[in-house]
């Protein structure tokens, strides 16, 4: 099949919805589909929404069989083979509209949300099947949009480069440093448990503030023996390594809208996830003491959870295990995804 | 809402006494309201203040573009008098708002615009772009005909300059609703024109007095004055039992020639031409008329202040039937035909003069329809749902115009079919059906 | 859609990356030009779409290069032919008729304003120069685009062979090349390696050869190559040929060849490559048929001195133009 896969982006900004479209690619092409990429330029900036909007909804790909569209407002687009695969909406407006970073709740904006909410009705009711990535996802697209979605879970590009190196004494959390990713919390834990365990946080941020803030809550702490904190780009390879090493996972994002390519990395090196009750969806893949622990969001819960894990590896073992069959369960692969995606 | 109304607010402006009702009418229903005064200068004189409401200067917008921020929703007053209007034009481009539009003939507003704000060739394109070239070139070789107002009235109004800039529009009556529809992107209604009905109507009428005609209003050959005095005179029965006054500002020349109309026919001690009277003595003229002749050729008003006011006291009414008369209920006025002028104004006045019961009767349907139809009240009521649709459609309408600027950047004209197709794609998609 | 401009795009792109200080990301664009009243949502859309987090944006090919950003510099191959010479030779989408003429002033007049907009203009040859100034008024210089891997391309002796390479397909004209080896009188033999875009090109040659019984002397090694491959046969030629119909920019082919010191074989109406082929001095320049061709070829294969010579004054051109990557970023950053 001849396809396009059609996404909004902002020059220079890499995250999770770009891997989800490139990696697509380079599965579909594995697989003799002939795939091209196409990203648009978009901005965010409620002035300018509907215009912009309007400009996504001429644009005409018509060398394609199929369309499938990520990222808003990519998801206007007009095909006859359109399929969505829905990673979040203009967030600004829905899910975090009662939430500080929202545009202010005047008349106008009101309004404005109201016309974004209708043409994204449009949009979504023209698409031959639409997909969510999460059931967060799938809940808002019901909730917001009364569209009906299936939860289509995004792989890991390459899920057999990770492999279980053997359980050390430290535990690892390998994500984009913020304050809604919460390393903080590993921090003050790390302050309060009373094995040996060890943690170590690495990501990269751009800025360096809340790095810092890090660095100098472990020194207050007494924990910067014990907790390795680097802000830094982080390779495939070491990657694979340090988490292949690992006692144990911690990944406890805020209200996150998915489980988050962390998660995968974890389960697929066999090591058991520590996350906590309101990390959102990293808890469609986190079972409490069947692949993971999820403890309360508070330090002293998640000190119990690593010093748990330090004394008894044998649980380790097992919830590691049952983590990569989590993947198996909900069926996190790419045949899946192309499966649906071209049916 | 947060509401910035903008209006005529000179002591003399009808449109600023409508403004002076309806406001408060509207804040009472829950919106907060400032308004500006959209007179070239700020009024030295200035129509007292509703209370608990503000006024400000139209030129605040230009000097401190923060203070537009604030509010939801702006309303323009557009009416004919480019004095009064000045702030509005001066505005509208880059704040659209809702358009009341008092008068539909806006002729005079465009000529006064033209004199000191755009040059020739641009004003003719706007023209051309509205009306066709022909007509374009018509308007300026008419210009000092004696027929112009006439002629300008049906062929090239200029309602719809200012149409095309409105979030959403009023109009006074349904003759131009139309008109308005066509060149307005938002919603249009119809909202009678909203006047005070005075609670407590003195009878001031003595036994044995004249039969009193009254017409009020700034007196020019448009409200056929000279009919009125054509057809005392010509009928021995009003000659000798009427008395007529002619009320409302008058120019000089204009006077002279009534003044001179009445000696040749003898009418001095029943014809009275007054100028210009205050607040008090008008109500005082109202309230002792028997009957009020409201005679309007062309129909240049949206609505007709004061032959609404004359209902509102509970009079008999004389109009021709057209404009927004037309869409007044037959049973409460008086209609005549312009064809048959003379004759039926003489026939109606005849039997009116005789018959008080008659007069009575008209008088109180015409109160009766007035109080419930120009209540501010009604008025602030009927304009809400509108208010909350324009509002509601800013956003769509603020895009609609970017979208504008960059298909004119781009050398589209204004009647290419790409252009309906993009309106016709960014309203499928953000405005549900396309109406 | 593999083209030259996105081949050019990603060069470019991978160049500016290895730039200290400089990231860049390469902004493809779909572009579907029918009908021809499609080419009007085509020039809205690029108008209205917003760069964000960008310092400074470089504009290829329409309509990509009317996206706004405060800080572009503009390196066209060409404009929107259709709309111009293309048109001019009958040879266009967009009709001769009132709505395609509205659709041409739209064209027009973007390209109007997106040059004057520009912070810089360069064109990628001496041929869009000059169609950028009589359709469009505008004074662009030229920067051309340059090779990859010049190293890789240097003289490494003469053995004998005339040699083709570049994509194959009707319009690189390798055809023409093969039908002139059935007329030439020399001993010249012609070697042609590259990829035939389609089977069919493949056959047109391979079907050729045998027809016309030239197994003798010419050989097609036709399929993808590495680039040493490519340079080894172009640094042990005599002399090269490279004859498309109406390319804008010099092909890499020719440039290569002018790297190695080889004379240049091509044709009057072969385009921008003429800007480095002048003929009697860094090669030949022949009329579109395979008498004149054979000529060129007898010409410069019989006389390895005289190619030798040809060479040398091929190289001194191509290097005075300065064509080199540090230089070219260095311009388009400038």
């Amino acid at each position: 099949m001849r396809l396009v896969l059609f996404s909004s982006y902002v020059p220079f900004v890499n995250g999770g919805g770009r891997f989800i479209v490139e990696w697509l690619e380079e599965k579909l092409r594995e697989r003799g589909h002939q795939v091209e990429r196409v990203y648009l330029p978009f901005s965010d900036d409620p002035k300018e929404l509907l215009w912009q909007m309007t400009a996504f909804r001429l644009v005409k790909i018509d060398s394609a069989d199929r369309v499938i569209c990520f990222r808003p407002p990519s998801h206007l687009l007009q095909h006859p083979n359109k399929v969505l695969w829905f990673i979040h909406h203009l967030r600004g407006f829905y899910d975090l509209w009662n939430t500080d970073g929202a545009p202010p709740h005047t008349r106008y904006y009101k309004a404005l949300r109201r016309a974004i909410f209708q043409a994204d009705r449009v949009a979504l009711n023209e698409a031959r099947a639409v997909f969510a990535n999460s059931r967060v996802v799938q809940k808002r697209l019901k909730k917001f949009n009364d569209v009906d979605s299936s939860v289509l879970y995004p792989p890991l590009l390459d899920p057999t480069a990770y492999c279980n190196r053997g359980y050390s004494d430290e535990v690892v959390y390998i994500s984009r440093l913020g304050r809604y990713k919460r390393q903080h919390l590993l921090v003050e834990a790390m302050a309060q448990v009373k094995t040996a365990v060890r943690a170590r946080i690495c990501g990269a941020v751009p800025g360096a503030v809340y790095t810092k803030e890090l660095l100098r809550l472990a020194s207050k702490l007494g924990v910067a023996d014990r907790v390795s904190i680097e802000n830094r780009w982080i390779s495939e390879e070491e990657k694979r390594d340090v988490i292949g090493r690992s006692l144990a996972m911690a990944y406890f994002p805020l209200d996150e809208d998915s489980y988050g390519y962390p998660t995968l990395e974890a389960a697929h090196s066999r090591k058991p996830l520590i996350t906590t009750t309101d990390a959102g969806g990293v808890l469609e893949f986190v079972t409490h003491e069947c692949n993971g622990l999820v403890c309360d969001p508070d330090p002293k819960a998640v000190a119990e959870a690593l010093d748990r894990f330090y004394s008894d590896r044998e649980l380790v073992k097992t919830l590691g295990s049952n983590a990569a069959q989590t993947v198996e369960k909900l069926h996190i692969n790419w045949d899946n995804v192309i499966d649906s995606l071209l049916a | 809402m947060k509401i910035a109304w903008f209006t005529p607010y000179q002591q003399g402006s009808a449109i600023a006494k409508f403004s002076s009702l309806v406001v408060p009418a509207l804040a009472a229903r829950g919106h907060s309201i400032t308004l500006f005064s959209s007179d070239r200068q700020p009024p030295i004189e200035h129509r007292r203040l509703p209370e608990g409401i503000e006024l400000l200067h139209w030129s605040l917008f230009e000097t401190a573009p923060e203070v537009a921020d604030a509010y939801d929703l702006v309303v323009y007053n557009i009416g004919d008098h480019p004095e009064y209007h000045f702030g509005v034009l001066k505005l509208i481009d880059r704040y659209t708002g809702v358009c009341i539009f008092h008068d539909f003939y806006l002729v005079d507003l465009f000529r006064g615009w033209c004199a000191t704000e755009i040059e020739k060739p641009l004003a003719h394109s706007i023209v051309a772009s509205i009306y066709g070239e022909e007509i374009a070139k018509e308007l300026w070789a008419r210009e000092l005909q004696p027929d112009f107002q006439e002629w300008a009235a049906s062929h090239v109004p200029m309602t719809e300059w200012v149409a095309r800039k409105a979030l959403a529009a009023v109009a006074h009556a349904p003759f131009y609703k139309q008109r308005l529809a066509d060149s307005t992107a938002g919603p249009v209604t119809v909202i009678p024109l909203a006047s005070n009905a005075p609670r407590n109507i003195a009878r001031i009428r003595g036994q044995n007095g004249p039969v009193r005609i009254l017409s009020v209003g700034v007196v020019n050959p448009n409200k056929r004055v000279e009919a009125v005095i054509n057809a005392v005179a010509g009928s021995p029965a009003l000659r000798n039992r009427c008395e007529y006054n002619i009320v409302g500002s008058i120019e000089l020349s204009y006077r002279a020639k009534l003044q001179s109309l009445i000696a040749d026919l003898g009418l001095q001690d029943a014809v009275h031409v007054h100028g210009e009277v205050s607040d008090f003595e008008l109500h005082w003229r109202f309230a002792e008329a028997d009957v009020l002749t409201c005679l309007r050729w062309p129909a240049l008003e949206g609505a007709s202040g004061s032959c609404i006011e004359a209902m509102s006291y509970g009079k008999a009414v004389i109009v021709i039937d057209t404009g927004f008369y037309s869409s007044i209920p037959s049973d409460c006025v008086l209609k005549i035909n312009l064809a048959r002028e003379a004759q039926e104004l003489a026939q109606h006045l005849e039997r009116l003069v005789v018959d008080v019961n008659e007069r009575e009767v008209l008088g109180k349907r015409a109160l009766d329809w007035a109080r419930r139809e120009y209540a501010p009240e009604t008025y602030a009521q009927r304009i809400e749902p509108l208010l909350e649709a324009a509002a509601e459609g800013k956003p769509s309408a603020d895009a609609l115009k970017q979208i504008g600027l960059t298909l004119r950047a781009m050398g589209v004209r204004y009647d290419d079919p790409f252009v309906s197709r993009v309106g016709s794609e960014f309203r499928t998609l953000f405005c549900g059906d396309w109406r | 859609m593999r083209g030259g401009a996105e081949e050019l795009a990603s060069n470019l792109c991978a160049r500016l990356n290895s730039t200290p200080g400089v990231i860049a990301e390469v902004l493809r664009v779909p572009f579907s030009w029918e009908p021809f009243e499609r080419l009007a949502d085509e020039i809205f859309l690029n108008r209205t779409l917003r760069l964000s987090n960008v310092d400074k944006a470089i504009g290829l090919k329409f309509p990509a290069y009317l996206i706004p950003h405060e800080n572009k510099v503009l390196w066209v191959l060409h404009q929107f032919r259709q709309a111009y010479d293309l048109r001019d030779r009958g040879e266009s989408n967009i009709p001769q008729t009132p709505a395609g003429e509205k659709i041409c002033e739209l064209i027009r007049r973007a390209d109007a304003e997106v040059f004057s907009a520009s912070h810089r203009i360069f064109a990628q040859s001496v041929v869009t120069r000059e169609r950028m100034k009589r359709y469009n008024g505008v004074e662009a210089p030229v920067l051309m685009q340059p090779m990859n891997y010049p190293e890789l391309f240097t003289n490494c002796g003469d053995s004998g062979y005339l040699f083709a390479g570049g994509r194959i397909n009707p319009g690189k004209r390798q055809h023409l090349l093969v039908e002139a080896m059935a007329e030439i009188k020399s001993g010249a033999k012609l070697i042609v390696a590259g990829p035939p875009d389609t089977p069919e090109d493949a056959n047109r040659l391979q079907e050729m050869v045998g027809r016309l019984k030239l197994e003798d002397r010419v050989v097609l090694d036709l399929g993808y190559h590495p680039l040493a491959k490519i340079a080894d046969y172009v640094n042990h030629a005599r002399a090269c040929a490279c004859l498309p119909v109406d390319e804008d920019a010099i092909a890499y082919v020719t440039m290569e060849a002018a790297s190695a010191s080889k004379p240049v074989i091509t044709l009057t109406d072969s385009g921008g490559i003429l800007q480095l082929v002048i003929d009697g001095e860094t090669g030949c320049v022949a009329s579109p048929d395979p008498k004149s061709i054979a000529e060129a070829i007898d010409l410069l294969c019989s006389d390895p001195a005289r190619s030798a010579h040809m060479g040398r004054a091929a190289r001194r051109l191509w290097d005075s133009f300065e064509v080199t990557w540090p230089k070219t970023i260095e311009k388009l950053l400038s």
